[in-house]
């Protein structure tokens, strides 16, 4: 057998191993969608669909599912989250794109990058100290409320998006820039005008991220938002997430017991939120995909 | 100068959320350096006096993330090689981008209750540090699928081009060029991906539980430094069990702040490969 | 020393050398976590071929395990229903208060069983219509898997609910903090050592006194669960556990004195 012939074989079998693997990948996405499709399946059947997703009582010992609270509660805070973050994500990167040196840019990005890494405990734990006793001198009540937990996930997210945003303007060509400068625009509109114009696509991708992130956050928001599972009138009132609902109740609804197929249905709305937000950024076309 | 009012906010805007970063971490370090010392990190903690550590917590986090990554990391530069350098069907690609995208922002919780139904209902393992490995692993595939596929798509084509047209297979150009000039990115991308697994709690509670065995093995409780710093905050009855609380926070912090540090210190001397880039 | 067994473990379980494979699996109430978790330790030393692992989850959470095999252990303080006990035995701990405890700044210390009861179903909005501040009652409670609020809810609200604007915890430690750190909180804990911070009410005219715990009337039983058909060492773990040496100083007392 010649070299050639060799390295021939070599490569259909890693061509094997690599495709194998990526099938892995797919196949354990398969697993989440059957598992948790199954599981909601069976709990439609046995409950219907009424009483549910469009229901607004929530007591499953006593055999009421409403998850509107809770749909309600993710929708509250993540918006929240997102209005805060974005502002001040966006001054960030404007920051560090065009307003301090370029040089100075690797170590900035390798210091928002090191605050993306800090565990949402650690957040949440901030949030106990310092969110929720702010909340409840400007607001009154408790200070466990959807108004902590937008603001705790706010904070948590602007090093994810400024990461990204910053990312996005660095792609701009800074002859752009100077040309637009040259031809007598002012630097807010060669911002407003060139730069962030060129730029909506990632810009609304990171956006869409941000949303994955703050929707899918648990330890953080378990830890502020109160956990009350009544369907929140206000910002300020206690509430609840699908995902901080799902980790106060698996103690309460184990696998075999009545109702436990609620929290599949709670974890399968999530699934469907994240596929949503996949073809989203896939629609604005920021991702390349396929 | 004229017309730069929006710049002036921006500035202000990244002040802000200095000070408040500045804050969080300043806090927590204040409170919880004070309580470090090398006892805090080798002893078992201890619910009744101050004297405890988190001695199982530190070694636990360290044995189960570095377990994970060690299945992870080829597993998913396996698929991200795939993605990138060898292609499919655009149907199957199509289906394979979608998928890891959705794992990668599905929600910690939610994998931690399939790791749950799957591993500890369904196979019936104890609530261990294995189980608690299974689900690390879960989390991290995704990830690290992202971070090799990012590092690889940095690799100009025209490497590829010149290796192949020299006569080599695709195999050794992507053994010889490719991944060589894709290692700088890709060992700080799988620092981030690990330095996120250490951080990790939601879904540990209930694969990993809440305590440390005296004897460590696979099937023994495998509490971590992140699960433990939650449990610290809401049931501990220990005396001090907030300044613990948050020297436990530091420690985590350090932990993850030393492999983010080693791994960007690794990636830049690995750079001088890449300086081909530059020719 | 220990550390130094430890890395032994972890070494002797990469060579390859067959492992003690006993595993003993302890899940319930959140309240007996911290004895538990500080008697744990001794045992395991006393016996070298045995893991147990403990999670949370509440005293529902933890009957139901049991029941379905997949924990040995049930930490509970509710007394399970017939269909249940039938199949299981209890190893109690003795009895554990429940205290209602009121965040400093209410301005009351002494509520009648009436009040307590509007107070909880938020019936009561300010601490103003009981003798106390201008200050709004906030209720802090924990969720439907605890043993307390079975026994709340049984025996002070006679089956009514918890407020529905009340603030929910997961477990009892994370409660004693929500009370002590907001103003108007009122929730209610079982015993635990470091209660300071917080007004312990007195409801009627039963007093909390820890040397007199015995007359309050507010507890829970506290009771570890396993199954009949357990293995002895099972047994043996649970009656180990329900007899620490340590309990005394979570706040659990003997049923007779």
């Amino acid at each position: 057998m010649t070299v050639h012939q060799k390295n021939l074989r070599t490569e259909r079998v890693q061509h094997g191993l690599f495709l194998t693997a990526a099938a892995l990948l797919i196949a354990l996405g398969f697993a989440f969608w059957g598992t948790l499709g199954w599981g909601a399946l069976q709990f439609f059947l046995r409950h219907g669909l009424n009483r549910t997703i469009l229901g607004l009582q929530y007591h499953p010992i006593k055999g009421q599912f409403g998850l509107l609270p809770f749909i309600a509660g993710s929708l509250a805070v993540t918006l929240i989250a997102v209005i805060l973050a974005y502002p001040l994500a966006l001054s960030v990167a404007i920051t560090a794109t065009m307003v301090l040196p370029r040089r100075w840019l690797p170590k900035i990005r390798q210091a928002v990058g090191s605050l993306a890494a800090i565990p949402s405990v650690i957040f949440g734990w901030w949030g106990l100290a310092m969110v929720v006793p702010l909340v409840r001198n400007l607001g009154g009540g408790s200070g466990f409320s959807l108004a902590a937990a937008g603001m705790v996930l706010a904070v948590m997210i602007i090093p994810t998006l400024s990461l990204l945003a910053i990312h996005a303007a660095m792609r701009v060509p800074e002859r752009w820039v100077e040309g637009s400068l040259a031809l007598g625009a002012t630097p807010d509109q060669t911002l407003g005008r060139v730069v962030l114009q060129s730029i909506r696509a990632p810009l609304a991708e990171a956006g869409i991220v941000a949303v994955g992130r703050a929707l899918g956050e648990t330890m953080a928001v378990q830890m502020v938002i109160g956990g009350q599972p009544f369907f929140p009138h206000s910002l300020l009132a206690p509430g609840a997430t699908l995902t901080s609902e799902i980790l106060n109740d698996i103690g309460l609804l184990p696998p075999g017991a009545f109702g436990h197929r609620v929290l599949d249905v709670m974890a399968l709305l999530l699934l469907v939120a994240m596929y949503g937000l996949v073809l989203l950024v896939e629609r604005i076309g920021g991702r390349e995909v396929g | 100068m004229k017309g730069t009012t929006w710049h002036r906010l921006a500035v202000v805007g990244s002040l802000l959320t200095t000070v408040v970063f500045g804050l969080l971490l300043g806090d927590l370090v204040w409170q919880g350096l004070p309580q470090i010392s090398l006892r805090f990190l080798w002893r078992t903690p201890s619910e009744l006096s101050s004297l405890g550590g988190v001695g199982p917590e530190l070694l636990n986090t360290l044995l189960m993330v570095g377990a994970a990554s060690a299945i992870t990391i080829p597993l998913g530069l396996a698929a991200a090689i795939l993605r990138i350098e060898y292609g499919a069907r655009p149907g199957f690609l199509l289906v394979f981008d979608r998928m890891r995208y959705t794992l990668l922002s599905l929600p910690t919780i939610v994998i931690g209750l399939m790791v749950f139904e799957w591993v500890i209902v369904g196979m019936r393992w104890p609530l261990s540090v294995g189980a608690g490995v299974i689900a690390l692993a879960v989390v991290n595939w995704p990830f690290v699928v992202d971070v090799s596929v990012a590092a690889l798509s940095g690799v100009p084509d025209s490497f590829r081009e010149a290796s192949l047209a020299l006569g080599a297979t695709k195999y050794l150009t992507l053994l010889r060029v490719v991944l060589p000039s894709a290692l700088p990115a890709l060992v700080s991308g799988l620092g981030m991906a690990i330095a996120r697994l250490m951080g990790e709690s939601a879904v540990l509670i209930f694969t990993a539980g809440i305590n440390v065995s005296q004897h460590w093995g696979w099937s023994a409780p495998g509490e971590t430094l992140a699960v433990h710093l939650w449990y610290l905050r809401t049931e501990s009855v220990a005396p001090h069990a907030d300044a613990q609380a948050a020297a436990t926070g530091v420690v985590l912090l350090l932990l993850v702040g030393l492999v983010l540090y080693l791994t960007q210190k690794l990636a830049h001397w690995l750079k001088p490969m890449d300086a081909l880039k530059k020719i | 020393m220990f550390f130094l067994q430890w890395w032994m473990a972890v070494w002797l379980s990469h060579r390859g050398i067959p492992e003690p494979s006993a595993h003993i699996a302890i899940s319930g109430s959140s309240a007996l976590l911290p004895v538990i978790k500080e008697e744990l330790p001794r045992w395991e030393a006393r016996h070298p071929k045995i893991r147990v692992s403990i999670t949370g989850g509440g005293s529902w959470a933890g009957l139901a395990a049991v029941l379905q095999g997949r924990a040995d252990i049930g930490m509970s303080d509710i007394e399970p229903p017939q269909v249940m006990s039938a199949a299981m035995l209890g190893y109690p701990l003795g009895r554990l208060p429940v205290l209602f405890i009121g965040n400093c700044h209410i301005g009351v210390n002494k509520v009648s069983p009436p009040q307590l009861q509007r107070l909880l179903v938020g019936d009561i909005g300010n601490w103003r219509q009981v003798g106390g501040e201008n200050t709004p009652v906030i209720v802090v409670s924990r969720p439907l898997s605890s043993g307390a609020r079975f026994m709340i809810e049984r025996q002070i609200l006679k089956g009514r609910s918890v407020s529905p604007r009340a603030i929910i915890q997961l477990s009892n430690g994370a409660l004693y903090k929500t009370v002590m750190g907001t103003p108007g909180a009122l929730g209610y804990v079982e015993w635990r050592p470091d209660l300071k911070g917080v007004v312990v009410m007195a409801v009627g005219s039963s007093r909390f006194d820890l040397r007199r715990r015995n007359r309050w009337p507010y507890y829970t039983e506290p009771t570890l669960y396993v199954r009949k058909s357990a293995p002895a060492i099972v047994k043996q773990l649970a009656s180990d556990l329900s007899r620490s040496p340590t309990k005394a100083q979570f706040g659990i007392y003997p049923a007779q004195p």
